[in-house]
Order: structure tokens, then C-alpha cells, then sequence
């Protein structure tokens, strides 16, 4: 997995590219997320286009992440999700918890 | 002189020569040590007892009738040798715990000797008491003076009286009192060492309880006995008693401190062992055979011939390197045992380390190598634990604790730029604020053997000083450089197998969790009038975060569960097990299913990160009713598939469960019709995938089961999973994989 990262009107972009399974590539986006949140970065949006799919753990760092940022008034919003993401999301629930919207820029425009 | 004198004579030189040697040796070897200079005049006492009978049986034969050897001073001076005993007194109270030092009044301790400084006096002076009484029977009778001197006199023949008296049983006093000095100095040695902790000297302090036992009970018998009960014994029994009281006390003394406390000086005693002995050899050799060839020769000519004397000298000159040569191969194998020879040493020590493997054993191996070849009092470890990313200077026999040391402390960084051993006192610019330092001074450590490997400093050996005090000379430095290296690749070797059994220990323990998670999950299905069921739980590693479990209703109901936690191995069972207790617990208190899920999500949640969170089922079927109630929580939609082929999917619920706090869950209810059967399973199923990356998908799993639902619910498990397996054949499988087909039978009546 590969993590491209920017911030734009305030908000952070986290642009992670390929599978969000477990191991080493999981820890990419956890420590980057957890890096910015520490550097007192609140808003972030995920955008998700690239991602092939993700098991329980790349969920669970979300889901961290969210939580966390909920904490301390911050938010995390996920962009572009992929179908088969979205059905994760469904099944799981977690769809109702996440914000989810189709463009980064709408999701950006909505903090 | 016949040949029994001759031997004698030679033996008690011999036995003379090497304790003199040896004393002389000990002492100088170093003068300030209290212990050897115990050790040295004991030894000293021990030598003048033969040499005095050697010079007695020389002189003997040669006294005059009118003045028997047995009143001349020389005789009577043999009684100075007695000394031998106040001296062993002495050492027991040296070795083998010094007990003198710390001691009030330490000079005291001289007053042992007077008993027999007293004799030696009695008996040279007053020997001839009528003489003295003849020298003392002075004329009287002369005015003033006689009444001064008459007295006087009187006085001082009492007192010759007395010495007389006690002359008469001098013998069997004083042996009484070499008696007692011995026992004591044996309870002494006894004592001392109860207290000692080293194995080498405690083996050396046995050995000389022993032979000074012995030689105390040969002593008694030969000696002792005979004198109070005034037996007549005869030399022949006499005197081997007395060569093998000596043999057996100082020989024993002599063996324990030269093989083991002054190693030091061993080549000095082999060789002075070397060549008294040889000496004696061909002294003896002359006496007896050339001396008898020359009066044979001289008698054959009728003159005195040389050439036999000028023959043997040469024949001696040629003889004598072969025999000190053979004498020293003997001497070394049979008393030194080859503990000077490092080569041996090194040789031993190299076989054993090679296959030793557990640390403490090697441990061992290297404290018993130094103190036996080394002397060395005490050896320290300071060794890098791995799992404590730390130094730890390891427990000994007399610092049962084990210290951690900083990384980061700078007694390390100094023994870090060691390359070979080197004194403590060459890192005195290290020592400043360095807890390891003070506890190495502490333990009096004097020595330090760093051991590194190509990059690392693995530790360090730390060596106290010998036991005898002595330095460290440049051999032993040298040996010690070779111990360290062959100690590195032994530890080496030691932390390879420790890993090694470290994971065969981590796998026997997956093993156990294993075989307690399969416990927890049920033996078999319940069986039911009403509905089949079939259940099975693969997970991907031997352990998993899968698991399912049927839990029967006061009400008649089969409850039953499913869930799959988030991640894999050994966290994810523990986290499933705790969902099990927790789901047993609510089951038991309510009813009300998304109550019961609602509690369990927050239970899971307070205990758990919210990175760990799990997928999870519950339903219960009621065979009366043939209703099923259950509720979702974010696990992969079960699949209701009815009779005649159509299916629909139980969603209802709420979120995944511990990820978030305060969630709230539906519960829906269906009915169930005859020959309808429900399909649970986790996402090993749906998430295997073939090597065009494609998934096995919701979608195939619909197929598969609609297609085969007239199947007995076994059937339709292992028929899927062996399609799955068509499918994606990765072995292990991926994730772990869970299936429960649950059916209701045909002519199954509502109740």
C-alpha cells in the first residue's frame, strides 16, 4: 500500500492506494494518521478511490481513527468509496457512522 | 650402616628436603601473605623432624659408648620439630577461612607455642638433671654469703627436681598435647570449612581433614598408646607408624596447598620434587651398588681403585637428564595433574563448550575452569538479555540478585573499546557515576574479559583475584584471551538454541490455545425433533478469531451464535473467548436480544481498543413456534433460503460490536417453513479468492446453496467447502472459516 498525503483548506487528504490488509502496510496509515492527529490536525477526509479492499484491520484503523478524532471535536469523512467498500461498510454498519461522499471535494466543502 | 639405615636415612632426607624446599618456596613466593607464612613455617617444623633423624641415624653409629647420642644436644634438639604442631594450630586458623585477621590481640596467638618452646628447653638443658645438681652442690658453710646462697641453691634444685619429675613423663605429656593441638586444628579446619563456599577448596579442606585425621589416628596408635600404657614397641613398628604419620598429615597439607592455593610456585615444587628425588636416586644407587663394587674390585686387586667413583660420576652425568626428565613426567601426571598446562586446560575446556548449549551449564563450566586453573575467587557475568534490551550483571553465590545495568552506562562504553582482558584499574576514566562500576567494586572484581563479537559487546566476564592472593600474570591473560573468544562463540551458540526453543516453546503454547479453543466451541450440534443442524470452524493459522457456539433456552429454543473478531492469531481468540463468556453471562440475565447485544457491545468496547472489534450473530429458533429471532451485528448478512429456492438475507442489528460506545440494536423475527434452511458463515468463505484475484463472493455462496438446498445440511457444508477449495486452494487458507447450516425438518409440526 502507498500513502499520498496533502492538506487543502484546512482539511488533511489521505490518498492511500491499493489493499488496506493487515501487516506492515497497515501501519503506514495508522502511524500517519495518528502522526497528524498528534500534530493537532482535526478534520480529514480518506479518499478511498484507489483502494482495492480492505480486511478487518484496515477497518479497525479507521475506525480508531475516527473515534479518536470524535474525542477531541475532530472528524474523519471517507471520499469516493469503492462499491465493494461500501458494501463492507453496509453490512457492517459502519455506514452509518462514517459520512461518505462521492467526491473529495464535497467532502472537503462539508467540514 | 646396614640397608634398612641406609634407606631410611635416604627417605628422611628426602622427605626433609622436599618439606624445606617447599617451605622455603612458600614463603617466598610471597612474604606478606599471612597464609603463606603460616603455611611456610609449618612446613618448616615438618622438614626439621626427618632431617634431625637422618642426621641421627649418620651420627649414630659414630658416637663414642661413654656418651650415649641420646644426651647430646644434637639428639635433643630433634624436639624442636615438635613446633610442626602450635604451627598446624596455627594454619587452622588460616585455612581454610582466615580467622586471625579482625582479631583483637592478634599476638596472642604465639602463646600456643610456649607449651613446646618449654619442652625443647626442658628437655635440651635439663637432660642430664645430676649434672646440674653437681654444678648446683655448691660448698656452704662460708659466713654471709652462704646464708644468701644456701637458699638459693635449695631453690633452684627444687626446681631441677621438678623439671626431673616432669622429665619422667615428659614423653607422654607432651604427646598428649601434640594430640590435642591436632584434634583441634582438625575441628578448626572442620569449621572453616562449613563456611567456605568455593568447591575446589572445600574438596582440598576434606582432603586434609583426612589425612591429618589419619595421620592423628596413626600417631595415637603407634605413639601414643604405647607410651601411656607403657608398651615396649619396636622400630619396625615404630618407624613406619612415624613415615606414615608424615606421609599422611603433611602430605596431605602439602598436596591440598600446592595443587590448589600456590599454584604459582608448582613448576618451583616439581622441580625441587625432580631433583631431590633424582639425587636421592643415584645417591642411593652409589651406596648400594658402588660402594660394594669397590670393595669387591679393591679386594680382587688388593688395592683402592677410583675408576669405579670416576665411572659412576660419568654414568650419572648420562643418566641424570633421562631421569629428571621421566621423574618430571611422573610427577606431573600423577601430582600436578597437568593444571599448570594451559594447552590442557584450553583443550578441556573447548570439548565441553562446544556442546553445551544451555547458558547456566556454560556458565558453570567457565567458573570451574578459572577457579581450578586459575584459582580465580569469583566470577561475575555481565551479559546483554535480549529480552530486556539490557545488560544484566547475573546472579552469583554470593549476590543472589540480578542487577540491570543502563545501556547507556559508561563502564560499558569503556569495556567497549577493550580489546583483550585488562585490569579494572585500566578504565579509571570510565568509572565516574557508573552504578555498574560499583557494584563491580563492590564484588572486589579485578579483571575484565570483554566478550564481543564481530559488532557487539555481549557482556563481560569479571574476575576478583586469585584465592591465594596472587596476580594475574601475563600467561594467565593470555589464556584468559583464549577462553573469552571460544566463551563468545559458545554464548553465540548458547542464544541460537535458546531461540530456537523459544519458538518451539511459543508453538507448543499456540498448540494449547488451540486445543482450549476448540473446547470452548461446542462437540457437536444440538440434535432437535425439529431442525438439523451442521457446524464447522477452520481456522487459518492454529489459531483463529472465528467462533460459534449453541447455547439451549430455559424456553426450549436453540440459541445460537456466530462472530468473526477483527485481525488474526492469538489476539483475536482471546478477544472471540471473552466474547463467549460475555454472550454466556447476558444470555443467562435477559431475554430481550438487542438488549443482550447491546450490553455485549459495550462490554467489548470498554475492554478493547477501537481497533479491535468483532462481527457477531445471535439468533434463537423456537421449535415451537419454528420462529427465528435474531439480531445482526455488522456480520456478513446470513442467508435464509427458503423451500422453494427463493432466499432473503438477515440483516437487521446494528454496528460491528466494541468499536464504538452506546450503540443500539434491532432484532427482527422470521418464520421458518419446512425444508427452509439458513446459511451462517464469516468471510473466509466469501473472501477467498483464485488466482485471478477474484472473490469467491456473496453471490457464488447464494448460488451454491440455493442449488443444493434439498441437501442434508452436513452435505451442504462440506460441499461448499470443497468448492471453495476448487476455488482457491491456498494451504493454509487465507482467513479463517466458519459455516453453520441450520434446516428444518420435513413434517417438523408447528408445536
Amino acid at each position: 500500500m502507498k500513502l499520498n498525503d496533502f492538506e487543502q483548506d484546512g482539511v488533511m487528504v489521505l490518498e492511500p492506494k491499493g489493499k488496506i490488509m493487515g501487516g506492515p502496510d497497515a501501519t503506514i496509515l495508522h502511524e500517519k494518521l495518528y502522526e497528524l492527529i498528534e500534530k493537532g490536525k482535526k478534520k480529514f477526509v480518506i479518499d478511498l478511490s484507489r483502494v482495492e479492499w480492505m480486511n478487518s484491520t484496515g477497518l479497525g484503523i479507521i475506525i480508531s481513527g475516527l473515534t479518536t478524532l470524535r474525542n477531541n471535536q475532530g472528524e474523519l469523512k471517507l471520499a469516493n468509496v469503492t462499491e465493494k467498500i461500501k458494501s463492507l461498510l453496509v453490512i457492517t454498519k459502519l455506514a452509518t457512522v462514517f459520512e461518505t461522499y462521492d467526491t473529495v471535494d464535497e467532502a472537503i466543502k462539508s467540514f | 650402616m646396614n640397608f634398612t639405615q641406609i634407606i631410611l636415612t635416604a627417605g628422611y632426607f628426602v622427605f626433609g628436603g622436599i618439606f624445606l624446599f617447599l617451605a622455603f618456596s612458600i614463603i617466598r613466593d610471597s612474604f606478606s601473605a599471612r597464609l603463606n607464612r603460616v603455611t611456610g613455617l609449618m612446613l618448616f617444623f615438618a622438614a626439621l623432624g626427618p632431617i634431625f633423624l637422618a642426621f641421627g641415624e649418620i651420627v649414630k653409629p659414630n658416637v663414642a659408648a661413654d656418651a650415649p647420642f641420646e644426651e647430646s644436644i644434637l639428639y635433643n634438639l630433634l624436639y624442636i620439630w615438635e613446633l610442626f604442631f602450635p604451627a598446624l594450630l596455627l594454619f587452622s586458623w588460616v585455612f581454610p577461612v582466615d580467622r586471625l585477621s579482625g582479631m583483637k590481640r592478634v599476638k596472642l596467638r604465639y602463646l600456643i607455642f610456649l607449651p613446646h618452646i618449654f619442652h625443647v628447653i626442658l628437655v635440651v638443658f635439663f637432660n642430664n638433671p645430676e649434672k646440674i645438681l653437681s654444678i648446683l652442690d655448691i660448698e656452704s658453710g662460708e659466713g654471709f654469703l652462704s646464708i644468701i646462697l644456701e637458699p638459693l641453691t635449695y631453690l633452684l634444685k627444687w626446681i631441677v627436681l621438678g623439671f626431673t619429675l616432669l622429665l619422667s613423663s615428659e614423653s607422654t605429656l607432651f604427646s598428649l598435647i601434640n594430640l590435642i593441638y591436632c584434634v583441634v586444628a582438625v575441628y578448626f579446619i572442620i569449621k572453616g570449612r562449613a563456611l567456605i563456599t568455593n568447591a575446589e577448596i572445600k574438596s582440598q579442606s576434606s582432603i586434609m581433614i583426612w589425612g591429618i585425621s589419619l595421620a592423628v589416628i596413626t600417631y595415637t596408635v603407634g605413639f601414643l598408646i604405647p607410651q601411656v600404657l607403657s608398651i615396649e614397641m619396636t622400630a619396625t613398628i615404630q618407624t613406619p607408624a612415624l613415615i606414615l604419620t608424615l606421609i599422611l598429615g603433611t602430605g596431605s597439607v602439602v598436596w591440598s596447598v600446592v595443587t590448589h592455593k600456590f599454584l604459582d610456585i608448582t613448576v618451583l615444587v616439581r622441580q625441587s620434587l625432580v631433583y631431590t628425588l633424582s639425587s636421592a636416586i643415584l645417591v642411593g644407587i652409589y651406596i648400594l651398588l658402588v660402594g660394594q663394587v669397590d670393595k669387591l674390585i679393591s679386594s680382587f686387586l688388593g688395592e683402592k681403585t677410583t675408576i669405579i667413583n670416576i665411572a659412576f660420576i660419568v654414568v650419572a652425568l648420562i643418566l641424570f637428564q633421562p631421569i629428571n626428565v621421566q621423574l618430571d613426567n611422573l610427577i606431573k601426571r600423577f601430582f600436578i595433574k597437568g593444571r599448570t598446562d594451559y594447552r590442557h586446560v584450553m583443550e578441556q575446556l573447548s570439548r565441553s563448550l562446544i556442546s553445551v548449549l544451555e547458558f547456566d551449564q556454560l556458565k558453570d563450566i567457565i567458573e570451574k575452569t578459572l577457579r581450578s586453573s586459575l584459582l580465580t575467587d569469583r566470577v561475575y557475568f555481565v551479559l546483554f538479555d535480549d529480552r530486556l534490551s539490557e545488560y544484566v550483571l547475573q546472579p552469583s553465590e554470593d549476590y543472589s540478585r540480578r542487577v540491570i545495568i543502563n545501556r547507556e552506562d559508561y563502564f560499558l562504553g569503556g569495556v567497549n573499546q577493550l580489546e583483550n582482558p585488562a585490569f579494572i584499574d585500566r578504565l579509571t576514566l570510565y568509572t565516574k557515576n557508573s552504578p555498574l562500576y560499583d557494584e563491580l567494586q563492590k564484588r572486589q572484581t579485578r579483571l575484565i574479559l570483554p566478550l564481543k563479537d564481530a559488532d557487539h559487546l555481549l557482556g563481560f566476564l569479571a574476575l576478583t583475584d586469585k584465592i591465594s592472593g596472587f596476580k594475574y600474570n601475563a600467561e594467565d591473560i593470555t589464556m584468559l584471551g583464549v577462553i573469552t573468544n571460544q566463551l563468545v562463540t559458545a554464548l553465540t551458540n548458547s542464544r541460537l538454541y535458546q531461540d530456537s526453543l523459544e519458538k518451539q516453546r511459543l508453538s507448543e503454547e499456540m498448540n494449547m490455545a488451540r486445543q482450549i479453543q476448540l473446547d470452548l466451541l461446542p462437540k457437536s450440534p444440538p440434535v432437535s425433533d425439529t431442525i438439523h443442524i451442521s457446524a464447522c470452524s477452520h481456522p487459518s493459522r492454529t489459531i483463529g478469531g472465528d467462533f460459534y457456539d449453541f447455547i439451549p433456552r430455559r424456553d426450549g429454543s436453540v440459541g445460537m451464535v456466530i462472530a468473526d473478531a477483527s485481525g488474526k492469531g492469538l489476539p483475536a481468540a482471546l478477544m472471540v473467548t471473552q466474547i463467549q463468556a460475555i454472550l454466556r453471562s447476558e444470555i443467562g440475565n435477559s431475554n430481550d436480544i438487542s438488549l443482550i447485544m447491546q450490553n455485549i457491545n459495550q462490554y467489548v468496547f470498554e475492554m478493547t481498543s477501537a481497533e479491535k472489534f468483532a462481527t457477531l450473530f445471535y439468533g434463537e429458533f423456537n421449535p415451537k413456534s419454528r420462529e427465528f429471532k435474531y439480531s445482526n451485528a455488522g456480520h456478513n448478512y446470513p442467508i435464509l433460503v427458503r423451500a422453494d429456492g427463493s432466499y432473503e438475507f438477515l440483516s437487521a442489528g446494528g454496528l460491528l460490536i466494541g468499536a464504538f460506545q452506546g450503540i443500539k440494536y434491532e432484532d427482527e423475527s422470521v418464520k421458518m417453513g419446512e425444508d427452509d434452511l439458513m446459511f451462517f458463515y464469516t468471510d473466509g468463505l466469501s473472501e477467498a479468492m483464485n488466482e485471478n484475484g477474484e472473490e469467491y463472493g456473496e453471490q457464488r455462496i447464494i448460488d451454491y446453496v440455493t442449488r443444493n438446498r434439498h441437501l442434508t445440511p452436513d452435505k451442504i457444508s462440506e460441499g461448499i467447502l470443497a468448492d471453495k477449495k476448487g476455488f482457491d486452494s491456498t494451504d493454509p487458507p487465507r482467513d479463517d472459516t466458519t459455516l453453520i447450516v441450520l434446516k428444518v425438518k420435513k413434517g417438523a409440526r408447528l408445536g
